[in-house]
């Protein structure tokens, strides 16, 4: 990285840090310092947009899309309506109790167990993936740049910890005002520069055209088949679901929207989210798909893994690895013809050449891809790593190559920021939790708001150290991205199954609740640890919600009938 | 299931709704059917 771009990440970053622990240096109310205070809708929508928004986010879901095209935006598609119906029930019912916690909301309406049961979920599920959100983009950026690992996620860890610590969840709303404006111009600078250079070879159309041929603009899919992996069906149904748990449920997502003046804010908060997640995800698989289409035009490494590994792999076997590169060569070859004649067909507007030159350019796709799978699959081989991913490389890639000076240091930015938002609403959430919860409802109760004030900053340090050490001391990335996904979906369903039936099933009481809520996570942990049955962890949400308000509603008959 | 919409959630639910909020849930909706629309084209002319 040159020094101009170093200057435009760290004044970017240390601007970002700086903000939040000035603006909020004289807060000294608990209530502001845990929920945040009176913030406008604007602020709160951008704070659940930057707390959902990981650096992965912008890392891997750009990769994705060059990989498998558009598919993945469906899994949003269900995420506006669950807003509407949190901006309808939730959000009245939460404000009218004045909660801090959300699972407060458990004790007024069955008992202090089941509140304790819903915080103890959390703090498991979201601790585990605190530290990841600083690991994951860490390792990526710190393999690409260069830079010193340890160095990178404790740097990246402090200066969240401090703003933080500082200012608490008002904070955490200040910057993240900052860092989404840092992130979506980033993002648009960098989708003008692909749209920028493909149109040098052909027009905007014609490389959308290029895209589909090559199966990339496949955004919308139809049919009822529960293999596969994105349908419209899944995504509104899943996507429903998910988002109900996530925005719903934990206190990571609420204490954004929490942090509003009034009811209306934190709706507006909510409505501005349903109407711009979609096409921001949407805007951000079609950039991943444009580069995939600069690359058709460009000529792209054989691999995009980082050259410590293939470095590695070329020098085990460096003929093997030199042929298998000049496959991908010739058959990158190949398709730039195949591009000429397709383009040259669809203006000359000859239906019989268009067709014939498209499955050109769809075969010599095929090899162009086959050829990189033999090259992973001997790097994989090689270097012993076989759960590389790749994609996760890809945009990084076409940042670090194709962008020029200063605005590689944005895009870094555009990361980084990413990694600190979402990491920032983490400790937040896990210190209210810790202090609200735990530490004032069961172990120090009725001291001042000074005092609480004090321990929500250490619990933040806590969980902040906590994070930075899982970080430092985790490895095989991969995997852990997956427990993080897996974890979520083991704990989530339990949780929503809990605030369904608080919010919408007057006759289920505590004992049941509770008693179905521990039924249905052991049977989930036994069913998933044994492998009884084989299923996608993602069901486990959907199952453990279901087995959640089924059971309470029979534990409940069967208490009614002996009381009877 | 038994729902009692003289509940306090059904209560604070009523508390907060106006036909202004109606109006924009159906249009955040609405938003989201013309989306569908329009990716589904996307989907049929370029694919």
């Amino acid at each position: 990285m040159s020094t101009v771009d170093i200057a435009v990440l760290s004044s970017t970053l240390i601007a970002i840090v700086f903000f939040g622990v000035w603006k909020t240096r004289n807060d000294r109310k608990l209530d502001e310092f845990l929920k945040g205070s009176s913030n406008h809708w604007g602020t709160i929508g951008l704070s659940v947009m930057a707390t959902q928004a990981s650096a992965i986010t912008f890392l891997s879901t750009p990769g994705l899309a060059y990989d498998s095209g558009m598919a993945f935006v469906q899994n949003y598609f269900g995420m506006p309506l669950a807003l509407i119906l949190i901006a309808v029930v939730f959000v009245p019912m939460y404000y009218k109790l004045e909660l801090v916690s959300v699972y407060e909301f458990l004790e007024h309406r069955f008992d202090s167990k089941t509140r304790t049961l819903g915080s103890v979920i959390f703090l498991i599920q979201r601790g585990f993936s605190a530290g990841i959100t600083i690991y994951a983009p860490s390792i990526i950026l710190t393999s690409v740049l260069g830079w010193d690992m340890n160095t990178t996620v404790i740097a990246v860890g402090l200066a969240v910890i401090g703003y933080t610590v500082t200012g608490g969840s008002h904070a955490v709303s200040l910057t993240h005002r900052y860092q989404m404006t840092v992130i979506l111009s980033g993002m648009a600078i960098a989708f003008g520069i692909v749209v920028y250079k493909i149109s040098s070879h052909a027009n905007f159309v014609e490389n959308l055209s290029i895209a589909g041929a090559l199966g990339h603009l496949n955004v919308v899919d139809l049919s009822f088949d529960i293999d596969k992996r994105y349908t419209l069906w899944s995504g509104l149904l899943g996507g429903f679901f998910l988002s109900l748990s996530y925005f719903g449920t934990d206190q990571s997502q609420a204490q954004r929207y929490m942090s509003g003046h009034s009811v209306r804010d934190s709706r507006l908060g909510l409505m501005f989210n349903a109407l711009l997640k979609v096409p921001m995800q949407f805007m951000i698989l079609l950039l991943g798909v444009l580069v995939f289409v600069f690359y058709q035009w460009e000529k792209p490494p054989a691999t995009f893994l980082p050259s410590p590994i293939t470095q590695a792999a070329m020098d085990k076997d460096t003929e093997a690895y030199q042929n298998l590169e000049d496959a991908f060569t010739t058959n990158f070859e190949i398709q730039q013809t195949a591009l000429g004649n397709y383009v040259n067909a669809l203006r000359t507007g000859d239906a019989g050449l268009e067709e014939t030159s498209k499955t050109q350019v769809q075969t010599a796709g095929q090899a162009i891809k086959d050829s990189r799978a033999d090259l992973k699959e001997y790097i994989a081989e090689v270097s012993g790593k076989e759960s590389m991913k790749e994609t996760d490389y890809v945009f990084i890639h076409f940042v670090l190559n194709e962008l020029p000076v200063g605005l590689i240091g944005l895009l870094i930015a555009v990361i980084l920021s990413a990694a600190m938002s979402s990491t920032a609403s983490e400790l937040s959430a896990l210190a209210t939790i810790s202090t609200v919860d735990f530490y004032k409802n069961h172990f120090v109760k009725d001291r001042s708001d000074r005092h609480y004030m004090k321990a929500s900053r250490l619990f933040t340090a806590l969980w902040g150290g906590l994070a930075i050490l899982f970080a430092l001391f985790a490895s095989m990335v991969e995997s852990l991205i997956e427990a993080v996904n897996i974890v979520g979906s083991l704990f989530y369903g339990t949780v929503l199954g809990l605030f369904l039936a608080a919010f919408f099933i007057k006759r289920i009481g505590a004992h049941s609740a509770f008693t179905a809520a521990l039924i249905a996570q052991i049977t989930v942990l036994v069913v998933y640890l044994t492998d009884i049955i084989e299923i996608g962890y993602l069901w486990y949400n959907l199952i453990a919600c279901f087995l959640v308000i089924v059971l309470s509603l029979i534990l409940q008959e069967i208490i009614g009938r002996k009381r009877a | 299931m038994e729902t009692d919409s003289n509940n306090e959630v059904m209560a604070s639910v009523k508390a907060e709704s106006s036909s202004g909020w109606t109006r924009l849930y159906v249009i955040v909706g609405f938003a989201l059917v013309l989306q569908i629309a329009f990716y589904a084209w996307m989907t049929n002319t370029f694919a």
